[in-house]
């Protein structure tokens, strides 16, 4: 009846059955697991977004010219159009581990797993704006309205654990990301994808807790009742999927109200645990928790975690004093993250995890403002990621930058070369990962997008 | 899009299969668009070899001949080594190709979308053509409509469809009752003429046209002023408008009825997209060009998008890949509203809507506004002359320069060197003891003078200050500054720091022109008297002094760089604030165009300060009160019309296609116009590129709305139709392109959009047409061999089942339970705090309560970005932002706990059992009403049994709470 160009993933959605979609199971190809095109390298990612900006210059890329030629005038151009003289790394950079990756002295926790750790260079960006920014990284695009990676990879994949969500987002407790909510949302794709908020407290998912003034015994009295009107109302009316499926999400909800609230209490863990993530210390304890509670999420099999460090204003953005701004939010962020990677390891979870620790963009080799307050605008043309987990080259630095690391000097990464090769390892191809919506078949990496193979394992 | 080029394999040894498959490489990519079987433009069709070889109108052999001379493709000559691939291919006699024939993979101008409307005569036999249309495609499959729907069955379904409630009890039973042959059509017509129809069928129309109450992007603050659109649309619909005038207005409503408020506020549609309010502050200029070219191709999007069903923003970079539109149709029609911006600029309209009078209310406002302004000017010039009057003439020290701005402060702000006078908020207008000060109540208060007259670089900046106590907060005290917008704009001002030590500094933060001079820490008392200055060097060099002597060491921001560089303030932007606050007073402040020097300043210091009481009055004190009385009548007078967020038209640039979209490589400029496309219907609305916006709207109204344009009605009508069945006859509202596939039943779609012209654009007679025909009026009973093959029932063999819409889902719980406030319009209600985060940034936490402003029906919910609901979230209600012409429909985990947890399903469902009880006394009774307010229907005896036990054990609010969970509340069969 129709030529549109709608994929079988995106008929199943439109069929109306969100819950056998969920469950991935009909997608299921001969000896592939649920919904991937090829055998997958991961199985689920954590990213960990460093929000407002980190220095690719104070932390991955080590730039010696940089450092030499530091109070001399360059020119050029910058966000706040204020660029000042060139500013030398600020912090001290040293060789780690067996594979001598470069990283700096702001970040010796981090700096510990060099050896695990894949540096991506010569990211660059379409925006030098803060919140178009964080879309981009999130999304593809710079403006709002578009799906997130998590829901992306969500549509794609499937969850593993049909009673919790497929995609988390851990945001900083100080404030959101530039944008809010919208940074983890499902674009044009269906509901069931979007970004679920978990927060580590007694109700960590909005709606989750049967509201205290109704008494258990009602409830579960007029659940049984439901239960069976709405499956005589299902037998009555054959063929309708949609409410069978139904019948099955008031179930699966149930089963959430206790499997999440169990993830959620972190005080099950040992004090050696919560010791080694930071929580001894107010500066760590905040990241500790949202990182204690992605391995938890993740060990239940949830498919895409999203930390957050940081929010609008308290964040990366260091315009003053590179020096206070990097010192402070480096000391809440290298502990944490550090011990959540050894965590994964022990657990062997990195074998089949992607583990992205990503940012909007870097900072201008230039100063902004001058003598003590001395900080970097936004950098959106060379800046760097790292990674870790499976199918990565290890201890690796991919990509170059010019000598003052301001544009890449060979082997630019796109954000949708970045996602293409996420995807990838994902068991993914971003090509054929689409949704049709308004006219165009959409995808995460728009008309963009190589895998790069070079930073592969 | 970049093409590689084919390249030829060399010439000897290469076998014809070979040359075959790469000519036909080539015909596919550069010629078959117009050269297809379909379309045979010339009457020449080169999708296979065959046809090639017969040629066109001109005969066969000429294909070679007119790509050599590059009269083929046109404007788009072939690179040497294609056109060596089909002299080689000519050469060996047009060899076939062994893949078969080229099959366009894209819409062409023969497209039947792009078609005039076209009647075909229906099958006879049927009463309504709709069903004549409907069941031929069923007999054809060897299947049946199903049966009418029961009458309880009908009106729940009926009453969802147009008013997106459901029937009360009364209403049920009244229509069951009613044994009139048209009681149906009397309950169609009863619901169309509900305020409640206009509501419901707004949201429709909200959901395709992004309607959001919040800007987006990184600040996400609330627009006030949204609102008036949603009630326009409100009353449209219920008012039947027409529908090409509703396009319209909602394109030029602003020109073509200025005698009415609608016609302004109608013209929202164009701008409630994002709205990047940094990024288009942005210093850098390709940041400002790319956000408004982001801007318009949003605009574009959703103009060509909801009336034309085209996706002409995919040809911003390139010609479109599926539908016949070049690129430069896409600034064609960009042109038509580049003089289009949101309200949000400009500091008068900082809440986000600008002022809706009539055209003569405008004027006549603007008469008053002028007279206020002319009677408030001659006040002060007589306060300001007594003053005068009682003075010694003021004059500086004779090796100082005359200031260009001087400000005694005694009894108004007035410049008394020259004309940079300032003015104050009315009720801030404050002068005691010669000098500026807050009113009572007030930490602090700031005079803004008018625009500069004159660029000002090197200057000095110079003041007394009065010190009424110590202060213990920053004040910025005398500053100059760019108007024109936070990023970009300079900035340099005498500041006071309170941080770790109390000192001065120059105020430019914003700049990253402030550094710690080093000065010694401020520790005048209460009430002592200061002299401060900042001198701003032509070689950027800045220096402070206080009391006469430098202050600290003169510095230069980074030499050589962007800081350092001294700052241009700029004629007619750059203002003048003179600020008294937090304890520290303003005396007078002098500004010169002059760098002073040290013995220069040490002059003026040495002069001191004329700071005689001006003379009181009973005169000067009569005129004084009567400035204050005028002031504060202008103020309210000005801020008393009604305001929208409708379109602020300014003039438009000439507009230049963009080579690959790229704000960096403008090319030719291109005259307003519509797309090409349509077959009959000129794209060119014969205007200049310099055409006025007035011109450039009207036309495309004009043009879009006419007759001849038969993508409007189309369009339209399947809209309708979706909203009726869950499907459209086309099943991508927003696309009738290649990729929007073919209709279900192209003929109904016809004849459906041309009865539509006939009856003036009535949507109230197409929805008479649709809910009056059999095919919506039967049952949703399935039929297995039908379901088997076509399982969405897209051929309407049964009525499709659908799940309510979110907002249906909580006004259908607020009426059930009784607790639903009616009031019809008015600004939104927010059930959410607004919590403003740092970095101007705002976010939103949802609230729920018994509060009867928040159980109004959710279309008066405020819209916005960040600020979902959970509730509504999970049903599946879309981001304002996104064009939504078709919601998808899911079922998950979190939508049932939002149903079984959230606060307002918990609250509401007391409220429900609170009703029932009150409006029962039988526990049977009050169970039989339950379910008839719930279901509109009776319970079955073993349903009220089990109900009873339910209710008995657990509490009547469980089974309330339970009916609202049942499947059949959620979905309409």
């Amino acid at each position: 009846m129709s030529s549109k160009p709608i994929s079988r993933r995106q008929a199943i959605l439109d069929a109306g059955a969100g819950l056998g979609w969920m469950a991935v199971s009909s997608l299921a190809a001969a000896g592939l697991p649920a919904g991937v095109h090829f055998p997958p390298k991961a199985k689920r990612v954590l990213q960990v977004f460093s929000v407002g900006g980190m220095s690719h210059l104070d932390t991955f890329d080590y730039k010696p010219e940089l450092a030499k030629r530091n109070g001399k005038p360059f020119a050029m151009p910058t966000f706040f159009g204020q660029g000042g003289n060139l500013l030398g790394n600020v912090f001290p950079f040293a060789q780690r581990g067996q594979s001598g990756l470069w990283v700096s002295d702001l970040l010796p926790n981090l700096a510990a797993h060099a050896d695990k750790l894949t540096v991506v260079r010569t990211m660059v960006s379409k925006s030098a704006n803060h919140m178009p920014a964080v879309a981009c990284m999130n999304t593809g695009f710079i403006l709002t309205g578009f799906p997130s990676m998590g829901a992306w990879v969500t549509y794609g994949l499937g969850s593993e654990r049909e009673n919790l969500p497929s995609f988390v987002v851990l945001p900083d407790l100080r404030a959101h990301p530039w944008g809010g909510t919208v940074q983890w949302s499902n674009g044009f794709l269906p509901a069931a994808v979007q970004g679920t908020m978990f927060r580590s407290s007694a109700v960590p998912v909005p709606d989750l807790a049967t509201p205290a003034a109704v008494k258990p015994e009602a409830r579960s009295a007029a659940l049984a009742w439901l239960n069976r009107q709405n499956r005589r109302f299902a037998d009555e009316h054959p063929g309708d999927s949609a409410l069978e499926a139904r019948i099955r999400s008031y179930e699966l909800a149930a089963s959430m109200q206790l499997s999440v609230p169990a993830i959620a209490d972190l005080s099950t863990e040992s004090e050696a645990t919560r010791k080694l993530y930071g929580f001894d210390d107010p500066k760590t304890e905040p990241l500790a928790r949202q990182c204690l509670l992605a391995r938890r999420l993740l060990e239940q099999g949830v498919r895409f975690v999203q930390v957050y460090h940081g929010g609008s204003s308290v964040d990366w953005d260091a315009h003053g004093s590179i020096i206070d701004n990097h010192t402070k939010r480096a000391a809440e962020y290298d502990k944490p993250v550090g011990a959540l990677l050894s965590d994964l390891a022990a657990r062997g979870l990195l074998a089949d995890t992607l583990v992205l620790g990503v940012t909007e963009f870097g900072r201008t080799p230039v100063s902004q403002g001058t003598g003590k307050t001395a900080g970097r605008d936004h950098h959106p043309d060379c800046f760097s990621c790292w990674m870790t987990g499976a199918g990565l080259k290890p201890g690796f630095a991919y990509g170059e930058s010019d000598e003052l690391g301001q544009k890449p000097a060979e082997n630019p990464v796109t954000i949708h070369d970045f996602h293409a090769t996420a995807l990838h390892l994902l068991g993914l191809d971003h090509e054929r990962l689409n949704y049709y919506h308004n006219g165009i078949r959409r995808r995460l990496t728009d008309v963009h997008g190589h895998v790069v193979k070079g930073y592969l394992a | 899009m970049v093409i590689a080029t084919i390249a030829p394999e060399s010439a000897q040894g290469a076998d014809p299969a070979q040359i075959a498959g790469q000519a036909r490489e080539v015909l596919a990519r550069r010629c078959v668009g117009c050269h297809s079987a379909a379309v045979k433009s010339s009457g020449l069709d080169l999708s296979s070899p065959g046809a090639a070889a017969r040629g066109g109108s001109r005969g066969p052999g000429q294909i070679l001949a007119r790509v050599t001379s590059g009269e083929m493709p046109p404007a788009k000559p072939l690179p040497e080594s294609e056109v060596e691939i089909l002299r080689q291919w000519q050469t060996a006699g047009m060899p076939a190709w062994s893949s078969g024939a080229i099959e366009l993979r894209r819409a062409t101008a023969d497209w039947w979308a792009f078609q005039p409307l076209r009647e075909a005569p229906p099958p006879a036999g049927e009463v309504s053509v709709i069903d004549a249309w409907i069941d031929a495609k069923l007999r054809a499959r060897g299947w049946q409509r199903a049966p009418e729907a029961d009458r309880r069955t009908l009106i729940r379904r009926v009453s969802f469809t147009l008013t997106g409630m459901p029937p009360t009890p009364a209403e049920v039973l009244a229509f069951v009752d009613d044994r009139r042959p048209d009681a149906y059509a009397r309950l169609v017509d009863r619901l169309l003429a509900s305020p409640h129809y206009g509501e419901h069928w707004a949201r429709h129309w909200l959901d395709t046209v992004r309607f959001a109450e919040s800007e987006g992007f990184e600040r996400d603050w609330i627009r006030d002023h949204a609102w008036p659109y949603r009630d326009y649309v409100i009353r449209s619909f219920n008012e039947d408008k027409p529908y090409g005038q509703f396009a319209r207005e909602q394109i030029a409503g602003d020109l073509l009825t200025p005698q009415t408020r609608d016609g302004v506020v109608a013209t929202s549609m164009l701008v409630l997209g994002p709205y990047d309010a940094v990024g288009l502050t942005s210093a850098v200029d390709r940041e400002r060009e790319q956000v408004r070219a982001d801007q318009m191709e949003e605009m574009v999007g959703l103009v060509a998008q909801t009336f034309l069903g085209l996706t002409v923003n995919c040809a911003r970079c390139h010609d479109h890949k599926f539908d016949p539109i070049p690129q430069r149709d896409y600034y064609r029609l960009k042109a038509v509203f580049d003089g289009i911006w949101q309200p949000t600029t400009g500091s008068e309209l900082r809440a986000g809507g600008r002022p809706v009078l009539t055209g003569a209310e405008r004027a006549r406002h603007e008469a008053d506004l002028a007279a206020f302004d002319r009677r408030i000017g001659e006040l002060e010039a007589q306060v300001g002359q007594l003053d005068r009057a009682g003075r010694p003439r003021l004059a500086v020290p004779a090796t100082v320069p005359a200031p260009m701005g001087w400000w005694t402060l005694d009894s108004d702000a007035r410049d008394d060197a020259g004309a940079l006078h300032a003015s104050l908020a009315p009720e801030a207008a404050a002068f005691t003891g010669g000098r500026l000060q807050p009113p009572a109540g007030k930490e602090s208060v700031t005079a803004v003078t008018v625009p500069l007259t004159a660029d000002v670089r090197e200057k000095t900046l110079e003041a007394w200050v009065h010190v009424a106590r110590p202060a213990e907060k920053g004040t910025t005290l005398f500053r100059i500054r760019n108007h024109s917008g936070f990023r970009g704009a300079a900035l340099d001002g005498i500041h006071f720091t309170a941080g770790k030590k109390r000192r001065w500094e120059n105020a430019s933060t914003v700049n990253f022109r402030t550094d710690d001079v080093d000065g010694p820490e401020e520790d005048t008392p209460a009430g002592g008297r200061l002299h401060v200055a900042i001198a701003y060097a032509a070689d950027g060099e800045i220096r402070l002094y206080r009391n006469g002597k430098l202050y600290g060491r003169p510095y230069r921001p980074d030499a050589g760089t962007a800081h350092g560089k001294l700052q241009t303030y700029g004629r007619q932007d750059a203002i003048v604030e003179l600020t008294s606050g937090n304890g520290l007073e303003l005396e007078q402040a002098r500004l010169f165009a002059h760098a002073l020097t040290d013995g220069q300043i040490a002059a003026l210091f040495a002069a001191g300060v004329d700071n005689a009481a001006p003379p009181r009055g009973a005169e000067r004190e009569g005129l004084v009160r009567r400035l204050a009385e005028e002031r504060a009548q202008r103020r309210a007078f000005a801020e008393a019309p009604a305001r929208a967020f409708a379109v602020d038209v300014r003039p438009a640039p000439p507009t230049r296609l963009l080579a690959r979209g790229d704000v960096s490589q403008p090319g030719e400029v291109v005259a307003p116009g519509a797309v090409s496309l349509l077959r009959g219907v000129s794209g060119d609305l014969g205007l200049p590129p310099d055409a006025p916006d007035a011109d450039r709207r009207l036309r495309f109204a004009e043009w879009l709305t006419s007759p001849e344009n038969p993508l409007f009605a189309r369009v339209l009508v399947n809209r309708v139709w979706h909203y009726h069945f869950g499907a459209g006859l086309v099943d991508s509202p927003n696309d009738f392109g290649y990729n929007g596939g073919q209709p279900s039943h192209p003929e109904l779609l016809e004849w459906l959009a041309a009865d539509f012209l006939r009856h003036g654009g009535s949507l109230k007679h197409l929805h008479r047409q649709i809910l009056l025909s059999a095919a919506f009026r039967q049952s949703s009973r399935l039929d297995s061999a039908a379901a088997a093959q076509d399982a969405s029932a897209r051929l309407l063999w049964r009525f499709p089942p659908q799940r309510l819409p979110a907002e249906a889902v909580r006004d259908a719980m607020l009426a059930v339970s009784g607790a639903l406030n009616p009031r019809l319009f008015g600004p939104s209600f927010r059930p959410f705090e607004i919590i403003k985060n740092p970095g101007s940034y705002h976010s939103y936490s949802p609230v729920d309560s018994a509060d009867p402003a928040l159980q109004r029906r959710t279309i008066y919910r405020m819209n916005i970005n960040s600020g979902g609901n959970p509730m509504l979230d999970a049903l599946d209600c879309p981001l304002p932002s996104v064009k939504t012409p078709k919601r998808s429909v899911t079922t998950t985990p979190l939508q049932a706990l939002s149903l079984m947890n959230n606060p307002f399903a918990d609250r509401v469902a007391r409220t429900f059992a609170a009703r029932v009880s009150a409006e029962r006394e039988e526990p049977a009774a009050r169970i039989a009403w339950a379910y008839e307010l719930a279901l509109g229907r009776p319970p079955r005896p073993e349903e009220a049994a089990s109900a009873a036990e339910l209710a008995a054990s657990a509490g009547l609010e469980a089974l309330c709470w339970a009916l609202f969970n049942l499947s059949e509340f959620l979905y309409v069969q």
